[in-house]
C-alpha cells in the first residue's frame, strides 16, 4: 500500500515536478542567468614533478690537445716514466654538471691510421692515461673488473672505467692526463707510423645502480652506463 | 557489435604487449658523455726514403765521399761502409771523422783506403738517439768502383813573382818526404830558366811574339827541403813560380816516377785549347797533369772536363806583364792507357803553351 499510494505520489510529484522543472527551465531561459546556486569547491595544492638531470660539460681549464709529430725513440711527455720528459702532456678536462648524483666512467680509444705506433707491447708507444691517483691505462694495460691486468688493442675501445666508487655531484670536475712514451727500442718498422687516443666521458645515475663489485681504476661493465 | 568490440579488444592487448615488450628496455639510466678531441702522434721520418749513393774522389791523400744529405726532424746520422775487392766491409767515416752535412750535401773523408786498392762504399741514415734502436733506411746501393790512385793533389804552393835572376819558392807545409814535388814558372820572357840543382826539367816551352810566355815545370821527389832557388831567366816583365805538391796516397811507401813522355806543346791563338791526347802511362795507376799557361791574364778554365779536375787557374803580374796558369788532373788505372784530353779556355785568344805530364 505505502509502496502504491508512494507510487501515486510519485507519480503526482514526478508530473508536478517535471512540470515545475520545465516551468523553472523555461523561466530561466527568459529571464537569463541572474539565478546563480549556491556552491564551493576546494583545490588541492600542486603535485609536481620534475625529473633530475646527469649532464656533463666542460672542465674549468682548457683541455690541451696533443699533436706530435716526428715522435722518435726516447721521446716522453713530462709526466712519462721514463725517456726524454721534454714533451708537453695532453690533457682532457670534464666537468659533472648534472643535478643527480652520478656514476662516472671513461672509455678510452686508441687507434691508427695504417701502421700503429701503439703494439701494446713495450717496444710501441706507452700511454699513461690518469685521472689523479687513478690509473686508467698504464702503458699498455688496463684492469678489468676483477683487477685482471690486460693489453690494450689498437683499434678497440677499453670500455667503462670507473673514476671513483663514490657517486659524483654537480660541479665535481675530473682532469684526465695523458703522458706518453716511445722507448729507445722502438723498432725502425714503427718510422712513420702513427697512433692517436680519444677519450669518451661518461656519467649516469646513481640512483638504483647499486656499484657492485666496480671499484675506481678498473673496467666496470655490471652498472648501465645509458 | 559483439564481434566489433573482440577485434578491438585484441587490438589493444597486442598495443600492450606491444608498449610492454618496449618497457622491458626501460632499464635505461639518465646519462650524458662527452668526448674529447683526439690526440695524435706521429713517428719521425727520414727524407729521401731511399739512401742517396756515394760518390768518392780522392782528396789529398784520402778518399772524400760525398752523398745526398738526408734530413729528419730529428739530428741524421750516417753509417758507412767501405767494401773491399773481396767483399769484405769495413766501417769508416767514424769519429772524430764522422760525416758533416754542409748545403744539402754530406761528406766524410776516408783516412784509411788504401792506394791501389779498388773500393765501393755505401751509406745507411739513422736517426742519430743514443741508446736507440737506428731508425734507418735501406743501406744505399754501392757506387762505381773507385781506385785509390798513388798520388793525390795535395797544394798549389804560393806564387813567387820576381823581374831579377834568383827566385826563391817554398814548398807548401803539407809536403812530406817522399812526395812529388813540381817546380812551375811561368814567364813574361820566352827563355829556359836554369835547372835548379837536384831537380829535373820535363818542359820548357815558350812562345814569341804578342803572346810572348815560357812555361816551365821541374820535377823531384821531395827529400825534405822546404825551398827551391832557381834563376827564371826573366827580365821586367816578370815570372810567377811556385811549387806544387802531389802526395802519396795512404799506404803507399813507392818513390813516385814519370809514368810517361809528357806531350808538351804550344798552340796557335785561341779562347779554347784541347791539347793533343796522351800520354800513355807505363804504369798502373798514373796521375796525368794538364798544364797550361799564356802571357796575358786569361783565368784558364775547363770547358770540357772530361776525367780532369781543375786544381789550379791563377793570373798574376810579377812584372810590367801578366801571365796566367791552369792546372788540372786525371786518374789513368790501366798501363798503356791513357785518357781523354780536357778542354781548355781562356777569356783572350792568346797562343797556349801546354804540357801533359803523368807520375805514378
Amino acid at each position: 500500500m505505502n509502496r502504491s499510494s508512494n507510487g501515486k505520489l510519485r507519480m503526482l510529484g514526478v508530473n508536478v515536478g517535471g512540470g515545475l522543472l520545465a516551468l523553472t527551465a523555461v523561466g530561466t531561459m527568459a529571464i537569463g542567468s541572474t539565478l546563480a546556486l549556491f556552491s564551493a569547491s576546494e583545490t588541492s595544492a600542486v603535485n609536481s614533478f620534475e625529473s633530475g638531470t646527469v649532464t656533463v660539460g666542460p672542465g674549468d681549464t682548457a683541455s690541451v690537445v696533443c699533436k706530435v709529430q716526428g715522435i722518435a725513440p726516447g721521446d716522453s711527455s713530462s709526466m712519462a716514466t721514463l725517456g726524454s720528459k721534454s714533451m708537453n702532456s695532453c690533457d682532457y678536462s670534464v666537468k659533472y654538471t648534472g643535478t643527480s648524483a652520478a656514476w662516472l666512467s671513461v672509455d678510452v680509444l686508441i687507434a691508427s691510421t695504417g701502421t700503429s705506433l701503439f703494439t701494446g707491447d713495450a717496444k710501441g708507444l706507452q700511454y699513461f692515461v690518469n685521472d689523479g691517483a687513478t690509473k686508467i691505462i698504464d702503458g699498455t694495460t688496463f684492469e678489468t673488473i676483477d683487477g685482471s691486468v690486460t693489453a690494450a688493442t689498437s683499434g678497440v675501445t677499453v670500455e667503462h672505467i670507473m673514476l671513483s666508487s663514490s657517486p659524483a655531484a654537480n660541479g665535481d670536475t675530473v682532469d684526465f692526463t695523458i703522458d706518453y712514451l716511445l722507448p729507445l727500442l722502438a723498432p725502425n718498422s714503427l718510422q712513420g707510423a702513427n697512433s692517436s687516443i680519444t677519450l669518451t666521458f661518461h656519467a649516469v645515475q646513481s640512483a638504483n645502480q647499486p656499484l657492485g663489485d666496480c671499484q675506481a681504476g678498473r673496467q666496470c661493465n655490471t652498472i648501465t652506463w645509458g | 557489435m559483439r564481434s566489433r568490440l573482440a577485434i578491438s579488444m585484441i587490438g589493444i592487448s597486442a598495443l600492450a604487449i606491444q608498449l610492454g615488450s618496449g618497457s622491458s628496455s626501460t632499464s635505461a639510466r639518465f646519462s650524458s658523455s662527452a668526448t674529447s678531441a683526439a690526440s695524435e702522434f706521429t713517428g719521425a721520418t727520414l727524407s729521401a726514403t731511399v739512401a742517396p749513393v756515394i760518390i768518392p774522389s780522392l782528396e789529398g791523400r784520402s778518399v772524400r765521399l760525398r752523398w745526398g744529405a738526408v734530413s729528419s726532424a730529428r739530428p741524421v746520422a750516417y753509417e758507412v761502409r767501405r767494401i773491399d775487392g773481396l767483399g769484405n766491409a769495413a766501417p769508416v767515416c767514424v769519429a772524430p771523422s764522422a760525416p758533416t752535412v754542409n748545403a744539402g750535401s754530406a761528406s766524410c773523408l776516408d783516412g784509411t783506403a788504401m792506394a791501389d786498392s779498388t773500393y765501393t762504399f755505401t751509406q745507411r741514415p739513422y736517426i742519430d738517439i743514443p741508446g736507440s734502436t737506428p731508425w734507418s733506411l735501406a743501406p744505399s746501393v754501392a757506387g762505381t768502383s773507385f781506385l785509390v790512385p798513388r798520388l793525390g793533389f795535395l797544394d798549389s804552393g804560393a806564387a813567387v813573382g820576381s823581374t831579377g835572376a834568383r827566385i826563391d819558392v817554398p814548398y807548401p807545409t803539407v809536403a812530406r818526404t817522399g812526395d812529388v814535388l813540381l817546380l812551375v814558372s811561368v814567364s813574361g820572357r820566352n827563355r829556359p830558366p836554369t835547372t835548379p840543382a837536384g831537380w829535373t826539367t820535363l818542359v820548357s816551352r815558350g812562345i814569341g811574339g804578342s803572346s810572348t810566355v815560357h812555361l816551365y815545370v821541374a820535377w823531384k821527389v821531395n827529400d825534405g827541403g822546404a825551398s827551391v832557388t832557381f834563376d827564371p831567366q826573366t827580365n821586367g816583365l816578370g815570372a810567377s813560380a811556385r811549387v806544387i805538391v802531389y802526395g802519396r796516397t795512404n799506404g803507399n811507401t813507392a818513390t813516385p816516377v814519370v809514368s810517361a813522355s809528357g806531350v808538351i806543346g804550344t798552340s796557335a791563338a785561341s779562347t779554347t785549347l784541347t791539347p793533343p791526347t796522351g800520354p800513355t802511362v807505363t804504369g798502373s795507376n798514373s796521375t796525368v797533369i794538364s798544364l797550361v799557361a799564356t802571357g796575358g791574364a786569361t783565368s784558364p778554365s775547363l770547358s770540357a772536363p772530361q776525367q780532369f779536375g781543375l786544381r789550379l787557374s791563377t793570373n798574376s803580374t810579377p812584372g810590367s806583364g801578366s801571365v796566367s796558369l791552369g792546372i788540372a788532373d786525371a786518374n789513368v788505372a790501366a798501363t798503356g792507357g791513357t785518357t781523354a784530353p780536357p778542354t781548355w779556355s781562356q777569356t783572350s785568344a792568346l797562343q797556349w803553351a801546354y804540357a801533359t805530364l803523368a807520375f805514378r
